[in-house]
C-alpha cells in the first residue's frame, strides 16, 4: 500500500528536475514551515514552501491536501482544485480532503459543469471512487487468486478430500443452505466472485490508465477559449474558467483536446491545464 | 432447486422493474398544453401553446388532435437548452394560432409527444367561442406592413400568394428587424389542409418567434385579400450584409371543389389528393452597420438597446463584519438583453464579491421584443465603518438614438458593525443558480506534518514481477485440471491404470527379485524377474500374466517397434529366467543380477521410447 502511482513519480522527476537547488533544507522541516506561514496567514509564503516540499519528491496526500488550502486563501481556485483532486487520488476516503474540494467547486465560474451525481449511483459507485489505485489493483488480483482457487476446488469437485472439505466449511454457504449441492454452490460463488473481479479489474485498470495517460486535467488559467481545432484560427467554441475538471482526449505540439460534461469538446492552449 | 429457482426468478423480476424504470424517471418529460384567450368570438384568434421540458436532445413536432370547427395555423417554434448538474434540459414551445368557425364550447384533447419510443400527453385545454364580428381586421393590424416592400408583387392573376417584408433594412448589430411573412388568398381557391409553414433560414441572426399572428383584409390590384401574418424578430450578431432566406408554405389545393369562402382556407384533416403547391418568399437582405468607434464610453460591452434602466437593491444595509449582503442588480429595456454583460459592482477593499447567480425574462409586446436580466452577488464586509455601494454603471448603444448612453443605478448606503473576530476570515460561497444559499462556512484546516514523508517510487503493480506473479494462479488451475483428467482416467480406463503403474509394478518385483538374489535364493529370484518382465507386459497390453506368452510379448515389442537391442535383452532374460525355472543347476545368482539389472534397463529403455 505504500507504492504510489505513476504519477506522481513523473510528477515529481519533473518538479525535481526543475528546482534541483532548492534541496537543502529536510521535507519535514520545510512542511512544518509552510504550516506556520500558513497559520500566520502568509499564504503566498506557505505555497512556496510546500511546492519546495513536493518538489523533493514528497509524495503525500497531506502535502497536496495542505498545498490546495493555500491556494484556496490566497485566491488561486484552480490550482486549489487541482491539488485536492491530487490529494484524492492518494486519499480518496479522506472526509477533509473532500470537503475542502466540494467547497472550492461550489465556487467555481463553471458550476454547470460540476457533474452532481445523483446519490444513489454515488452510492453504488463508492467502492471504486473510494480506493486508491493501489488498492484496486491488490483488491482485483486478491480477488482474481481467489476465482482460480475456487476453480481449482470446482475441478476436483468430486473428490473425496474436497467433499470433506466442502462439508466443513460450507456450513453458512447461502447456496447450500438455498438447497444447492456442491457444484452448484461453488458455480454460484464463482460466479459472483467473477463478476466482482470482472469490475475491480474494469476500475483498477482505468485507474493505472488515468495515471499513466494523464487523461483529467484542470483549468488554471482564468479564462480560457476553447477552439474548434487545434489552431488560434479556430472558432472559439465557449469558454471555461479556472478550476474546471476536463477529460484530456487528444494531443497535438502546444494544443490538447478536451472533453467536459455535456459533449462538449475542444482544443485548448496546452498551458492552460495542469494533469491531476 | 425449486426454491432458488423462485428466489432467483423474483430477483431477476425484481432487477428489471427497477432497471426499467430508470429510464423513464430519466427522461422526465413533461408536456403542458395552454390556450390564450380561452374566450373568443367566431373568426377571432386564440393561441394555442405546447410546451415540452425535460431531458431530451431530439424530438419532432406534437401530434395535435383533431380540430374541427376551427382553422388552424402553426405560428413558429422556440427552443432552449440548458445545462443543470452537467444533464441537458430542454425546453421546446410550439405555438398555434386558432381561429374558430363556429360557435360553442370545445375541448381540445390531450396532446400527444413522442420522446424515443415514448409518448406524452398533455393536459386537455377547453376554449369557449361566442358569436361576434368577423375578428378580422380591415386593415393591416399592428406592425403589420406593406408586402410589397421587399416583398413579391401580386399578380391579378394570382389567388393565392405569399411574401416576405422587413420592417427596416439597414440596422446597427444586434438592433431588432422585425420580419414578416404575409399569407394572402382571395378566396377563389380552397385547401384540403392547413399551410405547412418552414421558416426561413437566417445565419447570422439571432432568431426571436413573435406571435400571435395577425388576420386582416387587404385590397391589392383591386382584389381584396385576406392576410394572416406571422412575424419574426431578427437580431443580426456581426456587422455585414445577411440575408433573411426564403420562407416556405406547402399547400395543398382542392381543385374538384372550389367553393370559393375565405374560412375554409385552414380548414385541417379533410383528405383528399389534391395538387400540392410551395409558396414561397423572396430572401430579405439586411444591411448591418458596425456601432460607431467615436463615442464609446469605457467598459462597453456591446450592449445595444433602448430605454435601459439599471436599479440595484441590497436585503440588508446594516450589518456585522463578514455577514453576507445579497445584492440584486435588475437592467430592462428594449432590445436583445443577452446582450447584456454582467456588471461589475466596484472593486472596493472594503468589500469582497461574489457572484451568485442571473436570470432572464423577455417579453414581446407590440412585436418588439424587450426584456429584463437580473445579476445576483453576495457582498461580504471586510472592515467597520460607513460606506456607499458606487452606483452600478452599464454603457450601451442605442440604435434609435444612434448614440451610446450609460444607465446608471443609485448608490447603497451600508453600514458595518464590528462582529466577532472569526467573520473577518470567514469564507463565505454561493451555492448555484435560483437555490443561492449562503453557508458561512470556511475550508477545513490544514494537515499537520505526518510522521513519514514518503518520495515518490515506482508503484508495485507497474513491476514485471507482479505481472508474472498474476500469472501463477492461472497456471495452479491449469495444472489441476491436468492432474483431475488422469485422476479420472485412472479410475474409468483399466487398460490406462495397468499401463501406466506397469514399469512401477515391474521395479517392484525387480526389487524383491535383487533381495532374493542377495539371500541366495537364486530360483526365487528368477521366479520375481519373470514376474516382473511379464507382468510389465500384461499390464501395458492390458491382458492377463497367465496367458501371456513369450511370442506375444516379442510381437508386442515388434508392434511398438522396439529396438533389436532392447528385444534381444529382453529375450535373453526370459530365457535366462526359463532356463533357471526349468534346468537344474542354471539358478546361479550372479546371473540371476544380472538378469535384473539387464531387465531394469530394457524396460527403462522401452518407456523412453514409448514417450
Amino acid at each position: 500500500m505504500n507504492a504510489v502511482p505513476a504519477w506522481t513519480l513523473a510528477l515529481a522527476m519533473v518538479l525535481t528536475a526543475s528546482r534541483a537547488g532548492a534541496q537543502d533544507e529536510a521535507p519535514a522541516d520545510q512542511f512544518a514551515r509552510a504550516n506556520a506561514a500558513y497559520e500566520a496567514g502568509d499564504y503566498a509564503a506557505a505555497i512556496d514552501d510546500y511546492t519546495r516540499v513536493a518538489e523533493a519528491g514528497v509524495v503525500s496526500s497531506d502535502l497536496y491536501y495542505n498545498l490546495g488550502n493555500a491556494y484556496f486563501k490566497d485566491g488561486g481556485l484552480g490550482r486549489a482544485v487541482l491539488w485536492y483532486e491530487r490529494a484524492r487520488r492518494l486519499a480518496p476516503r479522506d472526509p477533509d480532503v473532500r470537503d475542502n474540494l466540494d467547497l472550492t467547486r461550489s465556487l467555481l465560474r463553471d458550476k454547470q459543469l460540476v457533474t452532481a451525481e445523483p446519490r444513489w449511483r454515488r452510492a453504488l459507485l463508492a467502492w471504486h471512487r473510494d480506493t486508491t489505485t493501489a488498492e484496486s489493483v491488490v483488491a482485483a488480483s486478491a480477488l482474481y487468486a481467489l476465482l482460480c482457487l475456487l476453480g481449482v476446488l470446482f475441478v476436483f469437485r468430486q473428490s473425496e478430500w474436497f467433499s470433506r472439505l466442502y462439508a466443513r466449511l460450507s456450513i453458512l454457504s447461502p447456496g447450500r443452505l438455498l438447497g444447492l449441492d456442491k457444484a452448484q454452490d461453488l458455480g454460484v460463488a464463482m460466479a459472483i466472485v467473477f463478476l466482482v473481479v470482472g469490475a475491480l479489474t474494469t476500475s483498477a485498470v482505468s485507474k493505472v490508465r488515468a495515471e499513466g495517460a494523464r487523461a483529467q486535467g484542470v483549468v488554471v488559467a482564468q479564462e480560457v477559449s476553447v477552439f474548434s481545432g487545434p489552431s488560434r484560427d479556430a472558432s472559439v467554441q465557449f469558454k471555461v474558467h479556472e478550476g474546471t475538471l476536463v477529460s484530456v482526449r487528444d494531443a497535438r505540439p502546444g494544443w490538447v483536446r478536451v472533453d467536459l460534461p455535456g459533449d462538449l469538446s475542444g482544443w485548448v492552449d496546452e498551458t492552460t491545464l495542469d494533469p491531476i | 432447486m425449486g426454491l432458488v429457482r423462485r428466489f432467483l426468478g423474483r430477483a431477476l423480476t425484481a432487477g428489471i422493474i427497477v432497471v426499467a424504470s430508470l429510464p423513464a424517471r430519466a427522461d422526465d418529460v413533461a408536456v403542458k398544453a395552454s390556450v390564450e384567450p380561452t374566450v373568443v368570438e367566431v373568426g377571432g384568434q386564440a393561441v394555442l401553446t405546447v410546451i415540452v421540458e425535460g431531458k431530451f436532445r431530439r424530438a419532432g413536432a406534437p401530434e395535435l388532435p383533431p380540430l374541427d370547427g376551427f382553422d388552424v395555423f402553426e405560428s413558429g417554434t422556440s427552443q432552449n437548452f440548458s445545462f443543470v448538474n452537467g444533464q441537458v434540459q430542454s425546453s421546446l414551445t410550439f405555438h398555434y394560432v386558432l381561429s374558430p368557425r363556429k360557435e360553442g364550447a370545445f375541448r381540445i384533447e390531450p396532446i400527444r409527444y413522442t420522446v424515443g419510443d415514448k409518448v406524452y400527453t398533455a393536459n386537455p385545454v377547453t376554449l369557449d367561442v361566442v358569436a361576434g364580428g368577423a375578428g378580422i381586421a380591415p386593415g393591416p393590424g399592428p406592425g403589420a406592413q406593406d408586402p410589397g416592400q421587399g416583398g413579391i408583387a401580386p399578380s391579378s392573376e394570382e389567388s393565392i400568394f405569399v411574401a416576405a417584408s422587413v420592417d427596416r433594412d439597414t440596422v446597427f448589430v444586434n438592433q431588432q428587424v422585425t420580419w414578416s411573412l404575409g399569407y394572402y388568398t382571395d378566396g377563389r381557391v380552397e385547401l384540403l389542409r392547413s399551410p405547412n409553414y418552414s421558416p426561413p433560414e437566417a445565419e447570422g441572426f439571432w432568431v426571436e418567434d413573435l406571435p400571435p399572428q395577425s388576420k386582416y383584409y387587404r385590397t391589392l390590384h383591386g382584389r381584396q385579400y385576406l392576410v394572416s401574418e406571422i412575424k419574426r424578430g431578427y437580431f443580426p450578431t456581426a456587422p455585414g450584409t445577411y440575408k433573411v432566406g426564403e420562407a416556405r408554405v406547402d399547400i395543398v389545393l382542392d381543385n374538384v371543389n372550389r367553393r370559393g369562402v375565405f374560412d375554409d382556407f385552414f380548414s385541417r384533416g379533410r383528405g383528399g389528393f389534391g395538387e400540392p403547391r410551395t409558396l414561397r418568399t423572396d430572401p430579405v437582405e439586411v444591411v448591418v452597420l458596425p456601432l460607431p468607434s467615436a463615442g464609446k464610453p469605457t467598459g462597453f460591452s456591446g450592449a445595444v438597446a433602448s430605454d435601459l434602466v439599471v436599479s440595484i437593491v441590497a436585503d440588508k444595509q446594516v450589518v456585522q463584519v463578514g455577514e453576507p449582503i445579497n445584492v440584486s442588480v435588475e437592467v430592462s429595456g428594449v432590445g436583445n438583453m443577452r446582450t447584456i454583460a454582467p456588471p461589475k459592482l466596484a472593486d472596493l477593499a472594503q468589500f469582497k464579491t461574489y457572484e451568485s447567480g442571473s436570470s432572464n425574462d423577455s417579453f414581446k409586446k407590440d412585436y418588439v421584443v424587450s426584456g429584463r436580466r437580473k445579476f445576483d452577488f453576495v457582498v461580504v464586509p471586510q472592515v467597520e465603518g460607513s460606506f456607499k455601494m458606487p452606483a452600478v454603471r452599464v454603457p450601451y448603444f442605442d440604435p434609435e438614438l444612434k448614440l451610446y448612453q450609460v444607465a446608471q443605478s443609485a448608490e447603497i448606503p451600508v453600514d458595518v458593525q464590528p462582529g466577532t473576530p472569526e467573520d473577518g476570515r470567514k469564507v463565505i460561497y454561493a451555492g448555484g443558480g435560483d437555490d443561492f444559499e449562503v453557508i458561512n462556512r470556511d475550508i477545513r484546516f490544514i494537515h499537520a506534518v505526518p510522521a513519514s514523508l514518503p518520495v515518490a517510487s515506482r508503484p508495485f503493480y507497474a513491476h514485471p514481477v507482479f505481472f508474472a506473479l498474476q500469472a501463477l494462479p492461472m497456471l495452479l488451475l491449469g495444472a489441476s485440471v491436468v492432474v483431475e483428467r488422469r485422476r479420472r482416467r485412472l479410475r474409468s480406463d483399466v487398460g490406462f491404470a495397468r499401463a501406466s503403474r506397469a514399469r512401477r509394478e515391474a521395479e517392484r518385483k525387480l526389487a524383491e527379485a535383487e533381495r532374493a538374489f542377495r539371500d541366495g535364493n537364486a530360483s526365487d529370484g528368477f521366479g520375481r524377474v519373470h514376474a516382473a518382465v511379464f507382468g510389465y507386459f500384461a499390464d501395458k497390453m492390458n491382458a492377463p500374466v497367465a496367458g501371456l506368452t513369450t511370442d506375444a510379448v516379442e510381437a508386442h515389442l515388434r508392434e511398438t517397434h522396439a529396438s533389436e537391442e532392447v528385444t534381444a535383452s529382453l529375450k535373453a532374460v526370459i530365457d535366462a529366467c526359463d532356463a533357471a525355472r526349468y534346468a537344474a543347476g542354471a539358478a546361479d545368482v550372479e546371473r540371476g543380477r544380472e538378469g535384473a539389472a539387464r531387465a531394469r534397463e530394457a524396460l527403462i529403455a522401452l518407456e523412453r521410447g514409448s514417450r
